[in-house]
């Protein structure tokens, strides 16, 4: 058998081989399992990349961040330039920690600093580290946000009726169910894409689900 | 200036900034067209209609919370401030048909009729219902039930713990909820998305061409009935759970993701993106259009 196609698997689902190249490639896939998983898996990815929206973010994270660095806040826009992925699995797996930990930083950003260390009554237990895409440090970085937010909630509630209070912590509770049914599914098949992006997911949801509900809370 | 402008110029100084006692209140206000209304307000409830006059009309009752009426000829703001802990109090208001509204309630149900305006509702702990809005919609509750219908135009739509009702919409959806059931109703819209953690899905409508329609509940289970014909790639993925669909899931040769858990087929031309994600639930793809809650 031909050598594995490596670095050319993310050309050819870009469909930038062509002619002699991409038979032969075609062939080998059709003979290599390692291969052909390696490109079902970046032509999935990449239909869901190109299934996102080009939103713009919320607000400019940049000039807190700059003053933080002690830089000027400038800014310089790039041209406007056609949307393209192309990526290795192991550049698939930095990205989705680099994508996860800057989202939760960017939370942590986006709420506010210094909240009381004691123990939040909507505090859940802290996800254990998983093997695969979703790996430990983004996981962690989930926690601290998901902990920053649960104690901001927590120093809040006084402002929520106990009816309320009592609906998001099912809910909480309800979210954390799932991200442990998640996380041990992923123990099984650390490999799964869908389980992958699935516990991603649910911890999302959960920053998203604090994140508005404090700030619900804060402006009652 | 215009007849209708003096109308509009001598209640709005009269009433500008004005706090009124906490007693039973009944004004109204004479606004140009496309004037705005915005209420914010604690507890009690909210009742928003619609009348053929240019005039917005504010009824009060009130358990002693102080009411704060701000006016003018293009907008009028009401606000409840709680006194003495009573924050108690049942508004209603009757807007001209397609005055844009913003209303916000700490534990107020908040329903609003015919309006058909641009909207944005949320209540916390109280339901929010809609009938009949135009343009950017936006409704929201922690733990109440919501429900819009009759809606052109994009639709947000979100409760943490209640359930997520939707019918009639023309125009994209995106619908969220955490404990309750989502459903989506003769949804008509190029992005459709509706989600949950452990309440049900059901969506009925057309899937377009280029469109995309992604549809994901945790342990839940998801009913999609598409009207008519489709052409689509349909992605499922499952942990534990099961797919029946009325089309046949042929996977394509040479083409296609495949995992005993995550697969796609494609119907017709492949055209629009069909995410079905249901990590513990049953995932139900049938032909047919409308359906009852329940009805698989």
């Amino acid at each position: 058998m031909d050598a594995h196609l490596g670095e050319r698997l993310s050309a050819l689902v870009d469909g930038e081989v062509g002619g002699a190249e991409r038979e032969a490639a075609e062939a080998h896939l059709t003979a290599c399992a390692e291969c052909r998983a390696a490109y079902d898996a970046l032509l999935r990815i990449k239909r869901h990349a190109e299934a996102l929206d080009d939103r713009p973010p919320e607000r400019d994270l940049w000039p807190g961040v700059a003053a933080r660095l002690g830089q000027a806040a400038t800014v310089i826009p790039l041209a406007p330039r056609r949307r393209r992925v192309a990526f290795s699995i192991p550049q698939l797996a930095a990205a989705a920690l680099v994508l996860m930990a800057a989202s939760a930083g960017a939370v942590l950003l986006a709420t506010h600093a210094g909240h009381p260390a004691a123990a939040s009554p909507f505090a859940s237990p802290t996800v254990a580290p998983i093997a695969g895409l979703a790996s430990a440090k983004g996981v962690e970085s989930y926690d601290a946000a998901i902990r920053d937010l649960e104690n901001t909630l927590a120093s809040r509630r006084s402002t929520l009726d106990t009816g309320t209070v009592r609906a998001i912590q099912q809910s909480l509770s309800i979210i954390d169910g799932a991200i442990r049914q998640a996380e041990a599914a992923l123990a099984q098949d650390p490999n799964s894409m869908y389980l992958n992006s699935h516990l991603e997911h649910a911890l999302g949801r959960k920053l998203e689900v604090l994140r508005r509900v404090t700030t619900l809370a804060a402006a009652s | 200036m215009r007849p209708i402008l003096a109308l509009a110029v001598v209640p709005a100084i009269a009433l500008a900034a004005r706090a009124l006692a906490a007693q039973d209140i009944d004004t109204t206000i004479a606004v140009r067209t496309g004037a705005r209304f915005e209420l914010n307000s604690v507890s009690g409830s909210v009742k928003i209609q619609t009348w053929n006059r240019q005039q917005i009309r504010v009824v009060a009752e009130t358990d002693g919370a102080r009411v704060d009426l701000d006016a003018s000829a293009g907008s009028v703001t009401v606000r409840t401030e709680p006194r003495r802990g009573e924050g108690d109090v049942d508004f209603t208001i009757t807007v001209p048909g397609g005055t844009p509204l913003e209303a916000h309630a700490i534990s107020a149900d908040i329903e609003v009729n015919q309006v058909c305006g641009e909207a944005t509702l949320g209540s916390i702990s109280g339901g929010v219902t809609l009938r009949c809005a135009n343009g950017d919609t936006q409704i929201e509750s922690v733990s109440g039930d919501v429900e819009a219908s009759d809606v052109r135009g994009h639709l947000d739509i979100s409760s943490t713990s209640g359930d997520v009702d939707v019918s009639g919409v023309h125009g994209d959806v995106s619908a969220r909820s955490v404990s309750g059931d989502v459903s989506l109703e003769r949804v008509d819209g190029q992005d459709v998305r509706a989600e949950t953690v452990s309440g049900d899905v059901g969506f009925s409508g057309p899937i377009h061409d280029g469109g995309r329609y992604a549809f994901h509940s945790h342990s839940g289970d998801l009913t999609i009935r598409p009207d008519g014909d489709i052409n689509a790639i349909v992605s499922v993925s499952t942990f534990s759970g099961d797919m029946e669909s009325d089309w046949p899931m042929t996977i394509n040769p040479g083409g296609g993701y495949v995992h005993p858990r995550e697969w796609e087929f494609t119907i017709g031309s492949g055209s629009a993106k069909l995410s079905l994600e249901s990590f513990s639930g049953t995932i139900y793809l049938r032909r047919g259009g409308a359906s009852h809650r329940g009805d698989r």
